[in-house]
This record gives C-alpha cells, structure tokens and sequence, in this order.
C-alpha cells in the first residue's frame, strides 16, 4: 500500500498526477523540486526502503527510447527499450534493479505523451519493424491499475503498426488488455520460472500457476504471448525442475499464438552484483558458483553452456526452433 | 545503538526520566547519557551544534538517529508531534527528504530550520526549527536516511510565540510524546537489526582470523567465502581436516572456495 507520494513540481497539475492523488486520498504528499532530490540521494537503503516504497510522480525530459542491450532481441532488427517507470512492486532477489537504484521507491513519469513521440519518431526512421521492450526498469503490468499506462501504450501502438510493443511482466493485472481489441503488433512477454524458484527469489510476485492461468486468458482472447525464461538459475536438480517446468508451462500454450521464447541464465554487472550481496549477504543464489571478470557476474561458462543447452534441448520438443531466442549476445 | 539528538536540557529531561538513562562523563562540552542501547546527547541550540553533536557521537558502528525537540508551526494544533519527511535549510535551500519506512501513527510534516526564530507563524503546512537540517546533513552522513528520523513537537505559534516556551512547558509538551517517541524508537531498533544482518560478521570469521594470517584483502575474500559457506550450509562447520590441514591462508583460500563450489544446493 502507498502511503507516500512525491510529486515534482513540474507535474503538480498534470492531470495523471491528480487523477493518481484521487486514488490514494490518506496518502501523505510531498513537493520536491526534481524526483532526483529523492530518489537519489547516497543516504539511502534499497532493502530497508523496499519494506514501504513511495510513490514518485516526475515528468522525463530526455532519453524516452534508448538503443536495447543485445540480449533484448526476439527476432527483430531494430531493438529500443523505454521506461515509463523506475522499480518494482515485485522483490526478485535476482533483480538488477536492487544493485542499479540506492532507492527503492518507484518512480512514475507521467507525461506519456512525450514517449509516445519518441516512439514514434524512432520507428519512423527505419522500414523493417522496430521492437519496442517496455519492463526494462519496471515490471510492464504490476501497477497498470494505477499508471494505466500499458492502455496508453497499446492506443498508441495500434496506430503504428511498424513498431512492435513488448510487455514484460510475472503481472496478472491484465485487465486492460482484455477490456480492449487485440493488437497484432503487441506481445505480452510472461517471465516464468519453476515453483520452487519463484516462490524462494521472486518475492511478492504472483504464483507461477497464477502467470499460467493469465497467460492463458490473454492468449484465449487473441493476445500474442511471449515466454521469458531469463535468468535460468543454476542448482544442482536443475535438470529435473526445469524439463518438468517447461511441460507444465507448454501445457498452457497454443503454439498459434506464441510469438517468441527467450532463455538467458543469471548474470548481472559486476557492481551492480556487489551491491546486491551486500544487501543480501546470505542469499542461497548469490552464493552459487559463480565466475567475475570484473565487469560481470556469471556462472562459470562450463556450468552456463550446459544448463542452457539442456534448457534448450528440452524447450524444443515442445516448440519450434525458429521462435526461440538467446538473452546472451550469440544467437540460439 | 539509537542516538537521541536533543536542543534543549528542558527537552532532554523528560526522556532521562523515562529511559532511566545515566549521565556519562564526557569531553567535547556536551551533556550525555546512555542506558542500554540508548545514548541522548543535549547538542545546544542551533542547526550548527546539532550538526557538532552528531559527529561527536558518531563512530565507525551503524547507529540510528532521531532528533526530538520543540518546533513551531501554524498548521498543527500546539502539543502534537510530527515526524518530519522534508527538511529544508532556510538559508542555504539545501533539502533533505528522510524516507519513511516506519510504521507510526504520528502526522507527517515539512519542516524549514532557521537561524533565527520565527516572529510570525511562517508558511502553512511547514514546522519551524533550528537543528533538524545541521543534524540531518550530519546523521546522513553515518547511516542510511531511514535510520536518520526527526521528530518535532509543535511548541508555538503565531498565537503563542516562541518567546512564551519556557523550560517547563517544553518540558511538558515532550513529556506527553513519549508513547510516540517510544514506538518510534522499537521501530528504528527494528530496522537497525536488519541492517545488522547485512553487514553481520560471519560465523567462524575469529576462528579463521585466530587460526591463520590474512591479509586486509584476503580478509574480504574470507568475509564473502564464509558468506557463502553460511548460505549453502548453515549447519556444517567449515573446519574439516583438511582445511585445518593447510598452514597458509593462500592455502586454505582457495580449498575453502572449492569446497564451497561443490556444495550442493537445490530448489
Ligand atoms: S518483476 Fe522484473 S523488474 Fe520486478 S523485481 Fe522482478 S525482475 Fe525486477
């Protein structure tokens, strides 16, 4: 629940800004000048902060759609990431976001309207589609009740068919998408992982059975789904748990309306990790085996290449190899 | 430890009192006392001897800290309390935003630190005082915000000057906080354990440091291994045989990390 709201003076009157106030009456609000005077300020504890995060509502001035790292690449040429939204009401222990931010409140910008030029705009400049990865720095959907931004988003999209959206999310706020028309130029892209994985790392997330049974509803109404299973962690049972994970999520999928999977194993730059571990001391994850260049974080390449190909292996006796796609720089 | 930074004797007292905290011969010119894991320091009036304070008490530990004193505002009735989520400086701009992660029913306000203080009542919905920004940029420095709170009771308005506050009623007006103060306090000690557990020394960190030399970078990497060796295997100890086989902390280094590595965890 969010007790606390920031509002930047620049959007003080901005009608998403009230319209989010209205929401949370009994919510104390605060002025500030830039979101940046609290978000980011040295003094601060994303473990600590993450027991109650606030809300932060700011307007961005630049950088709306940025070049996509590699690993965002689901079949397209041209690959940009966007962030409406900083952090995550999720708590998934292997998140980059808990090394990135020193806060963990979450920070919503609300002039929409400027990413959807820039959207635009970038799409415009090539003729082959262009991917557009929403969920870069936020999870797409989780607090689509209160943003609305994916309707936003998929107004604009359904307008310009030659840029393609992606959702990401372990979300099962999916209302908005079903109250709507189907989008051909739009994926919602679930992130899974085994039971027993989410419910020890992926905390506050909704179940895996309660993803499946979304996923199922979006794809029953036309939507088309992604899966993402990125990061695949590595335990010593691994084989077992993720060959009976991947039956149990195809048995959930029409393979008509997959548009693409993604697999990528754990790994995360060097100081973003190190700042994770020092919040998390005793986490079992961060504890594995695993190998820093310095500027990465991975398992050891012997430990990566086989848990990927026997991912791989059994991903493809229930799907077609053309959909499949590596979160690494080499292709599947 | 929770590090109370006090203007005032007046104020002071009443948590003396409640505590039971004992005074402590000290040097620096300040007043302090301390019970247990509490330790209250009177800084003197002004943002500048809040700020001195506050360094004096801080060491190398992770403490938490929490400025309680009188302030004056229009908006809030004389006699509440506020904990306070902006703090301006009033002379310099400078602003600071605690983050609120504890659990309190006390109100929220901003609050302006003066150097002087206020004839009139000031600006709505804004607190007035003279420490909480010399204690905050200070406190800030030696722990993380959500451990750093400051509370205010609204003393004075522009019916009531300032002027009008004497050692009793200030005295009074912090009395009739403590319940509030108290609940703030158990949630700060909260907060602090779990700040503990991430910088906590692993187990068997004095046996390995008692056993071997390590040098202060192999000290970290023995930090981080025992980590480890607590996340994968809690129940087991370490020092099998041929660990304690080795006569070199290069030696036992690396075997520590290849026993570590062949743990097996599952999911
Ligand atoms: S859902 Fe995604 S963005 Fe949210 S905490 Fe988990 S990994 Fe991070």
């Amino acid at each position: 629940m969010i007790d606390t709201l920031y509002i930047e003076a620049a959007v003080a009157d901005h009608p998403r800004t009230r319209e989010i106030c209205a929401r949370y009456p009994k919510a104390r609000r605060i002025d500030c000048e830039r979101y940046s005077e609290v978000f980011n300020p040295a003094a601060q504890n994303f473990r600590l902060q993450k027991q109650k995060p606030a809300l932060i509502l700011a307007s961005k001035f630049k950088n709306f759609v940025l070049p996509a790292p590699l690993s965002y690449n689901i079949g397209g040429q041209h690959n940009y990431y966007f962030s409406h939204m900083l952090n995550c009401l999720y708590d998934c222990r292997y998140c980059f976001l808990q090394g990135m931010y020193r806060s963990a409140n979450y920070v919503l910008f609300v002039n929409y309207e400027d990413f959807d030029r820039a959207i635009i705009e970038t799409a415009q400049q090539h003729k082959e589609p262009a991917y557009f990865f929403s969920g870069y720095d936020c999870d797409s959907l989780a607090l689509e009740p209160v943003t609305g931004f994916a309707a936003h988003a998929l107004d604009t999209f359904a307008r310009h068919p030659n840029a393609i959206l992606e959702l990401r999310t372990k979300s099962t706020q999916i209302r908005a998408l079903l109250d709507r028309p189907t989008i051909d130029n739009c994926v919602v892209a679930f992130s899974l992982s085994p039971d027993s994985v989410a419910q020890a790392l992926e905390h506050k997330a909704p179940s895996l059975s309660k993803r499946l049974d979304a996923l199922g509803k979006l794809q029953q109404a036309g939507w088309k789904i992604g899966l993402r299973f990125d990061p695949v962690i590595y335990c010593h049972n691994y084989q077992t748990l993720y060959a009976d994970f991947f039956r149990q999520v195809f048995a959930h999928i029409d393979l008509e309306r997959l548009h693409s999977v993604s697999l990528g194993s754990f790994r995360m730059p060097h100081t973003f990790f190190r700042n994770m571990v020092r919040l998390y001391p005793d986490e079992k994850m961060f504890a594995a085996p695993l190998t820093d260049t310095n500027t990465m974080v991975a398992y050891p390449a012997e430990i990566e290449q086989r848990m990927l190909s026997f991912c791989k292996q059994e991903l493809l006796t229930h799907m077609p190899k053309e959909k499949l796609f590596a979160c690494t720089e080499e292709s599947i | 430890m929770i590090n109370l930074i006090v203007a005032l004797q007046a104020e002071a007292k009443p948590l003396i009192n409640h505590y039971g905290l004992n005074g402590r011969a000290t040097a620096g010119g300040f007043r302090l006392y301390q019970r247990d894991d509490l330790q209250l320091i009177v800084s003197g009036k002004g943002k500048l001897a809040a700020a001195a304070a506050t360094t004096f008490i801080a060491d190398d530990n992770n403490h938490a800290w929490l400025n309680i004193g009188l302030a004056g505002g229009t908006s809030m009735t004389i006699g509440e309390s506020a904990l306070i989520d902006k703090i301006t400086d009033h002379s310099s701009g400078q602003r600071w935003y605690p983050p609120h992660v504890i659990n309190s029913p006390t109100l929220r306000c901003a609050l302006t630190t003066v150097d002087q203080p206020q004839a009139n009542g000031g600006a709505e919905h804004m607190l007035y005082d003279m420490e909480a920004s010399g204690f905050y940029a200070s406190a800030s420095r030696f722990n993380s915000g959500e451990l750093v709170q400051c509370l205010k009771v609204v003393s004075d308005d522009c019916h009531n000057p300032c002027q009008s506050v004497d050692a009793a009623l200030g005295q009074e007006l912090i009395e009739q906080q403590l319940d509030a103060i108290d609940h703030i306090i158990q949630q700060l000690r909260q907060l602090l354990t779990t700040q503990q557990e991430m910088f906590a020394t692993p187990e068997h960190m004095a046996r390995f440091l008692a056993q071997w030399h390590f040098s202060t970078s192999q000290q970290h990497q023995l930090k981080r291994l025992l980590q480890r060796w607590q996340a994968l295997a809690p129940a087991c100890s370490p020092f099998n045989d041929a660990l304690l086989a080795q006569r070199h902390s290069r030696q036992v280094l690396p075997l520590l990390q290849q026993q570590i590595d062949e743990i097996e965890s599952y999911f």
